[in-house]
């Protein structure tokens, strides 16, 4: 007679073997640790921020610092407005989108309708390793090549100046504009094309008429990225641009944006703890928000605008 | 024919009657037809005439090259690379791949519609009035009057005005896939086309809204010559005055619907329509 099992124990094959069991739990367990080591960071980063820049706003006040029009936390007496350094900053931005984004455009429409597949082969790697180099190598080249240039064709071009560094940031954001509307591009369906193709359009109206429209949420991302990078552009724009937080509007003269002065903060001699240190955390944070807003715009519009188009 | 750009030159010739058309004479006729795709030869030495204003059905297997013929009707095949045609596409007595043809001009000429509805993401209205719009044909004065009346009679011809008329600033998007796809003809008709060539129409339709479209391309035989690409014989045979059958790349047989697939002559064409094989 066969052995009968007792009642309620398992089969010897069917047991769960302990050292599988561990294995398994460890791998699900490391690849969690994997996944949450970056939300660790960036609540750590939160914290830090805000609460250093709670500090600064025990001292100074949030209208003075959102309002104030001079930007001069080292000098005596102090001021802390930092309306110079967000206008700063909107000088790359409105220049380098002048810049990076018809190229951009221009570059992503020849790249999805134009190019032959060896056009296409050559153009696509460029770009990559034009998105590869470093930015203070195009700090460096913006001062050595760009503003020599502007200075011998403009008048009155700063040695430090914004219109360079908006040159080069543009041209840095150049290949992330291109390749995410080529992205977007390349998602409209053919059947679009050739429907349009089969009206007797031309490929002039095809692009202008019928791509740009059905892309417009991939193209319209790729703008509120190309910002969010322009404003988070530190190095190329730091040395570039120069250092004279000042409130103007003409880019031939010398701006800091809110990166640059960071950089130059960070880099210098304040005393850890003091007000002139905290307001790093101040612009920081301010840097902070805006790239972050932009971000979850870029989100919005691709998702609001795709969902129209599906 | 590899032809990358089918932008126009300032130059090229509009197509011209070179022929008086008479009403005999075909609306469309291939001579000797051989189409490649790089080594791959899709089509075998077609040649076939298209008499006006009748509806013709091509039919054959998957892969039996219909499709890639149609597609050579209005040049749609320039499109991809490293493709070449080789005989003539006669449309009026002119090869539609001479040199001097410009290929917007003849899909201006010769409308199509695909297998897959695909309005532009543009209110119905616009849809049908960015034909005309593109194509410089609608008049200096009284343009909205003008394109009013054309896409209420667009829509009416494709059996779709009292479905949308109050709602002509929806997209077209919104519409179901066999309104989407009248949509798309009545698109094709705003243009005026001699000639309309239909992939599958209603490959992508359900049993009711391939039912309005068969009855549609009822109301236009005679009007449009329409040559449709179809994989249901039942649809050639409900449809069609004559039909083509279509294997490996080859014209088997030609001729009146009824007489090809009651009496068929080659023994392929029974074999295909008896559902022996495709």
């Amino acid at each position: 007679m066969s052995e009968l099992h007792e009642v309620g124990t398992i089969g010897p094959g069917l047991r769960r073997r302990r050292g599988r069991f561990l294995g398994e739990e460890g791998i699900r367990l490391g690849l969690a640790a994997a996944a949450g080591v970056a939300i660790v960071i960036t609540l750590g980063i939160a914290i830090t921020l805000i609460s250093e820049a709670l500090r600064f706003f025990a001292h100074v006040g949030l209208a003075e610092f959102l309002f104030g029009r001079k930007w001069a936390p080292t000098f005596k007496p102090p001021a802390f407005g930092v309306l110079p350094l967000v206008a700063g900053t909107l000088h790359i931005v409105v220049g380098s989108c002048l810049i990076a984004v018809p190229l951009g455009l221009g570059a992503a429409l020849w790249l999805s309708e134009y190019a032959s597949d060896r056009g296409r082969a050559i153009i696509k790697p460029t770009l990559e390793v034009l998105a590869g180099i470093p930015s203070v190598v195009f700090g460096y080249f913006a001062i050595n090549a760009i503003t020599p240039l502007l200075r011998k064709i403009m008048p009155g071009v700063d040695v430090f100046n914004s219109l360079s560094a908006s040159v080069v940031v543009g041209v840095m954001v150049l290949p992330l504009v291109a390749s995410l509307c080529d992205d977007a591009f390349r998602a409209v369906p053919r059947a679009l094309r050739e429907g349009a193709y089969a009206l007797g359009a031309t490929k002039r109206e095809v692009c202008i008429q019928v791509l740009i429209p059905a892309a417009l949420s991939g193209v319209l991302a790729a703008v509120v990225l190309a910002v969010s990078r322009a404003v988070g552009e530190t190095m190329a724009v730091a040395l570039a641009a120069g250092n004279l937080a000042q409130l103007t509007l003409d880019p031939r003269q010398s701006i800091q944006t809110m990166t640059g002065f960071i950089v130059q903060i960070s880099a210098g001699d304040v005393a850890h703890g003091s007000v002139e240190y905290q307001t790093l955390f101040a612009v920081g944070l301010l840097l902070f928000l805006i790239t972050l807003a932009m971000n979850l715009i870029a989100n919005y519009i691709f998702r609001k605008f795709r969902e129209e188009y599906e | 024919m590899v032809s990358q750009s089918p932008s126009p030159s300032p130059t090229a010739a509009p197509v011209r009657p070179q022929a008086a058309p008479t009403p005999d004479s075909p609306a469309l006729s291939c001579e000797n037809v051989n189409f490649f795709y790089g080594e791959t030869q899709a089509i075998q030495n077609v040649t076939i005439d298209v008499p006006r204003g009748k509806v013709i059905a091509f039919i054959g297997p998957s892969g039996c090259g219909k499709s890639t013929l149609l597609r050579c009707f209005n040049r749609m095949n320039d499109f991809i690379p490293d493709s070449r045609l080789e005989g003539r596409i006669l449309f009026h007595g002119q090869d539609l791949y001479a040199r001097e043809v410009d290929p917007v001009q003849v899909r201006r000429r010769i409308g199509m519609v695909f297998q897959k509805p695909n309005p532009f993401p543009k209110s119905i209205y616009d849809n049908i009035a960015w034909g005309p719009l593109i194509n410089g044909l609608v008049p200096r004065s009284g343009r909205r009057a003008w394109l009013d009346a054309l896409v209420e009679r667009c829509l009416r011809g494709a059996a779709l005005w009292d479905e949308v008329k109050d709602r002509l600033g929806e997209s077209g998007l919104a519409l179901s896939g066999g309104q989407q796809q009248r949509l798309c003809i009545a698109r094709a008709m705003a243009l005026e086309p001699e000639i309309i060539l239909m992939d599958e129409p209603c490959s992508a339709l359900d049993p009711r809204s391939t039912q309005r479209v068969e009855d549609l391309i009822d109301e236009l035989r005679g009007h449009y010559t329409i040559i449709i690409v179809t994989h249901n014989m039942q649809q050639a045979a409900r449809v069609s005055d004559l039909t083509a059958f279509y294997y490996l790349g080859e014209l088997v047989e030609y001729g009146p619907t009824d007489e090809l697939f009651q009496r068929p002559r080659e023994p392929r064409t029974e074999a295909y329509i008896t559902g022996r094989f495709g």
